[in-house]
């Protein structure tokens, strides 16, 4: 009996159609591709492709003769394969799976590292079709799935670890800008909401009364949410401007000589200064060079309490300057000497525990607390050997300003030995230019570690990999509204309702996947934030 | 084991006092070391005869080993002490898996329903709910029928569990292995594996108004021993509450006045070894609609003082507020309340919604206020209950606790509410407790293999802090795990693990092999669609596309049921028409979600790779050599995930920090290969 059972369950193992879903899809899988090297000054960039598209995206980008050499560098010249527009003359290599990195089939790109080319040659293959960029850590864990461990064990491993996952983690907030930032994070909610109606409608709507008009909602919701999203699409150059470089903010009470610092690094009045306090409303910006590395520095309004201040304005700049803080690579805290010194009574020879007490209660005044990671002290001591805080994605300088206004000597030197005990404290003045060499100096070795180190990706190339996650995006918000069009339609017509049957489940699955694709920019959504969205929205309780 | 079993077949004489447990449970012990020589040995003890530990037992003596369910009262096993119905959407789906996997609620209610009714069938076959509505007794009586005599390999005995048996276990340093549980009197029974299904018995407290009294159920006596036993063990416990409403007497209420809402013309079945429900359509018992009004909403808001239960903070869940919840929280006055009949015989009401904790006059004075209760009488108040739970992230995917190797826990003790919940944790607890004994590995379901899988890996890497009910917006492959493919999805494996009889396996088969072969034929009938339209009625759109028959049916604008493919393809497809009413249906979901579940099986494959990715419980998070940043260490620690797709799921884990764990892990293997190698 049990020998007759089994044989007929083999019988069909070889037929088309095999329902226990238990086949391989292996060769179903998605092709990536992502920038492999970091930002910075680099000669050279690396762009990899994964899977099974990798041949085919070789041969369309460069030409197949490139698959007769595996494993050898071979000078092309690369198009992109809708326009035929020349990209650059680069080095191609193709690896074939399974002796590649992933196991898979990886074709490599080595281009000119400057960014047009870069981003054009991401753009073409963002292009073709059924490829996808790699989400954060994907290349690596495709190698260990695919047992090609041991190529992975090389040295260097977890340099590239860090690179492929820390290079988009902080990104999104990064350098999108303060507006985008806003606007993508709206239609997250507005797309979670939908979501959650529509799960609420399945799972609820039997037993519960929830309103009838809540499919007819999230249609005139998500048609409004695509026409956004479209237009967004089509005028690349709408929303703020996408910023390149590392990013650096001044901030600070009023009047402490942000503008001065500003003009200091500039070179040149970028910024008014004046003595009245609240002078900078809106954030100056200024690109500037430093040491070989490109930086762009916004100086921002001072930020006092909230009750001190009545000008709309000025709100409104406070509010810019601690969203420029939270976006930023470096923050440079302006804080005025005297400031310190009535408020710690400090002498000559005090502990300098005093000053990281101030230090830490004037950054809560701030209310910058929050952007360490709550960290008690961002002072860097000089036994802590570097000045970097590998710990948080931000880097912080403390200046003491004005310290041509402070008369006695012996209190001027002993703030100036600050300036060696704590390795991120500068003592300035904009005035005369004392310790502008040091400031100078060590602003260099942040920028150094910030773009030696490729844990971040340019914004330009962001912008390519946000594009296509925005375009699949609405895709599916798309194909949700063309799917379920006719229940808005029903509504309105109840004689239509019950004429044909829409596949809800099915329809669900593309705003599913909607929110998964804007979750990629924004940040990934967990069916507990759209629970908590259905038990705010409906009384659901049988 | 004879002897045991007549002697847990004497009548249960009285009602719910403990003083009277006690004494029998004295007199049963008493009888066992006298009659039973050596000291009692079992190789799984289930405590609990609830829904998840009626389907422990089952499923551990249907897997081989030798059984015994333990109860407070044999009476009881089996008894529905909520609400009178089973199923729904998601829980629907949980059912059709139990039952693929051979447990018993899906063919019990199969033969003790009093209405069929599948929700959701304008909304897609992936989220159809089928529910019926349950007559109690019949529950009951058929699950003891099929527990007590038809169930080999199981032995049930009335006592109460005062504690466990633990052992210091040789292999594992320090840790204690369960050996079997300790009885009230005193009296021990060894086992290889326990599994404790104590529902809400554990510190178990009833709240009516501002009277509360220790119970687990109204009349039933808490489990106050285990549950220190288990905070002696240092398990991580929480606390939930939940409610049911005041009963009603049918006779006194004016139903003509309200809309009734009846069953589905053609049931269907929960099981699938059944084709059709034990009654007539016809036959099938209607449910009532009332609603709550402003009158109701003044009662509960000006009675807030006297309500314990609602001022208290332990939480309760969110989708089965009770109706004082319900009314504070959403500023409206009308809320649904169902009125559902408890059985064909039965003159009880149970109105569903109404769940309240108000003393017992104000429900009263609340009930009559109802339309259509306006002269109803109450039979019983209803009530709030606060239990012990254990955060379920102390458990393994097969429900075996990390901290106690051979104790498994299962049902609402692991903070899950519903009787289908508990019901699919009974029944992986009870197969993964004999697979221990048989030494065979366990049986873990993923979450790309049912909505038990979800269900069980949310609570192990997640916890819960409401009580924990499945949604069909839980499942990421909902499309794939439908309610009509659940044996596709298990039987086989069940199967193979030896908790699905040959019987089943053998219907499984034949279904399989009949859908395959028609599936096959479809497909092989391939036409330009132009042609298509001459042969068959459909609609009027253009395309020159090649389609085959399974497309056809599959596709959505061609509104083409089998049976009209059939009727106009005689030649080819009239082998098909033999095929039963099911069987046509699940081929035409078949094709009608082809396309879309193709198209998610490199997400699905990603899930099992990353989930078929072990950490091993000994990996020290700190390590250096794994240089993983503190936050996430705190994170990971935290849920000690068993794979790597339930480490992904940790809100906020860096990608960085999963892969290297996945390198740490993978090198020390091959580090540990290696030294036994040498």
């Amino acid at each position: 009996m049990f020998q007759k059972v089994r044989a007929i369950c083999k019988s069909f193992a070889c037929r088309e159609f095999n329902v226990d879903l238990s086949r391989s899809y292996s060769a179903v899988g998605r092709t990536i591709f992502a920038l492999s090297s970091g930002r910075g000054k680099s000669g050279v960039a690396v762009v990899r492709v994964s899977g099974s598209q990798s041949r085919v995206v070789l041969s369309a980008i460069a030409d197949e003769t490139c698959l007769r050499k595996p494993r050898f560098a071979q000078l092309r010249t690369l198009r992109d394969p809708q326009s035929n527009d020349i990209l650059d003359k680069a080095i191609v290599i193709w690896f074939p799976g399974p002796k590649s990195f992933t196991g898979e089939d990886i074709c490599e790109f080595q281009v000119h590292g400057g960014l047009a080319v870069v981003s054009g040659l991401l753009h073409a293959l963002g292009k073709m079709p059924g490829l996808y960029p790699a989400d954060p850590g994907e290349f690596s864990k495709r190698a260990f799935f695919n047992g090609s461990m041991d190529l992975t064990e090389a040295e260097g491993l977890a340099d590239l670890i860090h690179a492929e996952t820390e290079m988009q983690r902080k990104q999104a907030l990064h350098q999108m800008g303060g507006s985008l930032h806003i606007l993508y994070n709206r239609w997250r909610t507005v797309l979670l909401q939908n979501l959650a109606h529509v799960e609420a409608y399945i799972d609820f709507s039997e037993d519960e009364n929830i309103e009838d008009d809540v499919m007819a909602n999230v249609i005139d919701s998500l048609r409004k949410l695509s026409q956004e999203v479209e237009t967004h699409l089509t005028d690349g150059r709408r929303g703020q401007r996408l910023r390149d470089g590392v990013q650096a903010t001044i901030v600070g009470e009023p009047n402490v000589g942000k503008s001065s610092l500003l003009n200091l690094l500039c070179d040149r009045p970028a910024a008014i200064v004046t003595a009245i306090a609240g002078t900078t409303r809106d954030v100056v910006e200024q690109y500037i060079n430093i040491g070989g590395y490109p930086l762009s520095i916004a100086d921002t309004a001072g930020i006092r309490g909230e009750s001190t201040v009545n000008d709309v304005v000025e709100k409104e700049g406070i509010a810019r300057a601690k969203q420029y803080a939270k976006s930023a690579d470096v923050i440079l805290l302006v804080i005025d000497s005297e400031t310190f010194l009535s408020a710690s009574k400090w002498q000559e020879h005090q502990d300098i525990l005093t000053f990281q007490e101030f230090v830490k209660s004037h950054m809560l005044q701030l209310g910058l607390k929050d952007f360490f990671n709550g960290q008690p002290c961002i002072l860097k001591s000089n036994q802590e050997g570097s000045i970097i805080d590998s710990d948080t994605q931000l880097q912080c300088l403390i200046i003491m300003s004005k310290i041509d206004l402070i008369m006695d000597e012996s209190i001027k030197k002993s703030l100036n030995k600050l300036q060696t005990q704590f390795l991120n404290v500068v003592v300035l003045s904009c005035l005369n230019g004392d310790g502008l060499p040091a400031l100078l100096q060590k602003l260099e070795s942040i920028l150094e570690y910030l773009c030696g180190n490729p844990s971040q990706e340019s914004p330009a190339l962001s912008q390519v990999r946000h594009q296509h996650h925005l375009i699949d995006c609405l895709e599916n918000i798309q194909d949700y509204l063309k799917k379920t069009s006719y229940l808005s339609e029903a509504q309105k017509n109840a004689s239509l309702e019950g004429s044909q049957i829409t596949d809800l489940a099915i329809c669900a699955e593309d705003l599913r996947r909607a929110v998964q694709h804007l979750g990629k920019i924004t940040g990934h959504v967990t069916t507990e934030q759209i629970l908590d969205v259905i038990f705010r929205d409906f009384c659901i309780g049988k | 084991m004879m002897m045991l079993r007549l002697l847990g077949k004497l009548p249960c004489r009285g009602k719910g006092h403990s003083q009277f447990t006690l004494g029998e449970k004295f007199y049963l012990s008493q009888s066992l070391s006298t009659s039973v020589s050596q000291p009692l040995n079992f190789d799984v003890v289930v405590v609990g005869g609830g829904h998840a530990g009626s389907e422990a037992c089952a499923a551990a003596a249907r897997m081989g080993a030798r059984t015994l369910l333990i109860t407070h009262k044999k009476e009881t096993v089996g008894v529905m002490s909520c609400n009178p119905s089973f199923g729904g959407i998601g829980k629907g789906h949980l059912m059709r898996e139990i039952d693929a996997l051979d447990g018993l609620c899906g063919r019990i209610c199969d033969i003790s329903g009093i209405q069929y009714k599948v929700l959701n069938t304008k909304k897609g076959p992936a989220v159809w709910g089928l529910r019926a509505q349950i007559d109690r007794a019949l529950y009951k009586a058929n699950l003891q029928r099929e527990l007590f005599h038809n169930t080999p390999n199981l032995t049930v005995m009335e006592a109460s569990v005062e504690d466990l048996i633990l052992n210091e276990s040789v292999s594992q340093n320090g840790t204690h292995q369960c050996n079997g549980i300790v009885l009230s009197d005193g009296s021990q029974i060894f086992s290889d594996a326990v599994v404790l299904t104590t529902g809400t018995f554990l510190k178990g407290q009833i709240n009516i108004g501002l009277d509360v009294r220790p119970a687990g159920r109204l009349g039933d006596a808490p489990a106050i021993g285990l549950a220190l036993t288990l905070e002696r063990l240092k398990f991580r416990m929480g606390r939930l509450k939940t409610g049911t409403p005041p009963r009603l007497d049918k006779n006194t209420i004016n139903f003509k006045v309200l809309s009734a809402n009846g069953g589905d013309k053609r049931p269907i079945p929960f099981s699938f070894l059944n084709d059709s429900v034990w009654m007539k359509p016809e036959d099938q018992v209607d449910c009532h609609l009332t609603y709550t009004n402003a009158d109701v909403a003044n009662i509960i808001k000006q009675n807030q003082h006297v309500n314990r239960h609602i001022r208290e903070e332990v939480l309760g869940p969110r989708y089965c507020p009770s109706i004082e919840s319900k009314v504070l929280r959403f500023k409206k006055d009308v809320h649904l309340i169902w009125l559902e009949p408890e059985g064909l015989t039965s003159d009880i009401i149970y109105p569903n919604g109404l769940s309240c904790t108000l003393p017992e006059e104000l429900q009263f004075k609340l009930v009559r206020k109802l339309h259509g209760l306006e002269n109803v009488t109450m039979l019983s108040p209803g009530y709030g209950v606060e239990y012990d739970f254990v955060d379920p992230r102390e458990l393994q995917a097969s429900l075996e606790t990390t901290k106690i190797p051979g104790l498994f826990f299962a049902g609402q003790i692991n903070g899950t509410t519903g009787y289908e919940e508990a019901a699919s944790q009974g029944i992986i607890a009870g197969i993964n407790a004999a697979s221990k004994v048989l030494h065979k590995s366990p049986l873990t379901v993923s979450r790309t293999d049912g909505y038990i899988g979800v269900l069980i890996d949310d609570l192990t890497t997640h916890g819960t802090s409401e009580p924990y009910r499945m949604f069909t917006s839980r499942a990421e492959f909902r499309l794939s795990l439908r309610p009509d493919n659940a044996d596709l999805r298990l039987t086989e494996k069940g199967y193979q693990h030896g908790c699905v009889s040959e019987k089943r396996y053998h219907h499984f088969c034949e279904t399989k092999d009949i859908m395959n072969n028609a599936i096959c034929l479809l497909k092989e009938i391939k036409m330009p669609f132009n042609v298509w339209r001459q042969r068959v009625p459909l609609p009027s759109f253009t395309s020159q596309h090649v389609r085959n028959a399974f497309q056809i049916l599959g596709d959505a604008n061609c509104q083409c049921p089998l049976s009209t493919l059939v009727t106009s393809l005689p030649e080819d497809l009239g082998s098909l028409k033999n095929i039963n009413y099911t069987t046509q249906q699940r081929i035409s979901i078949e094709a009608q979600y082809n396309e879309v579940v193709e198209a998610q099986f490199s997400d699905m494959e990603d899930m099992r790779k990353e989930e078929s990715f072990l950490i091993p419980s000994n990996v020290d998070f700190s390590d250096p050599l794994l240089g993983m940043c503190y936050e996430d260490q705190e994170k990971i620690r935290k849920v000690h995930p068993q794979t790597i797709a339930a480490a992904s799921r940790i809100p906020g884990i860096r990608p960085s920090s999963l892969l290297r764990l996945m390198h740490f892990i993978s090198k020390n293997e091959t580090k540990h290969a290696a030294s036994q190698h040498t």
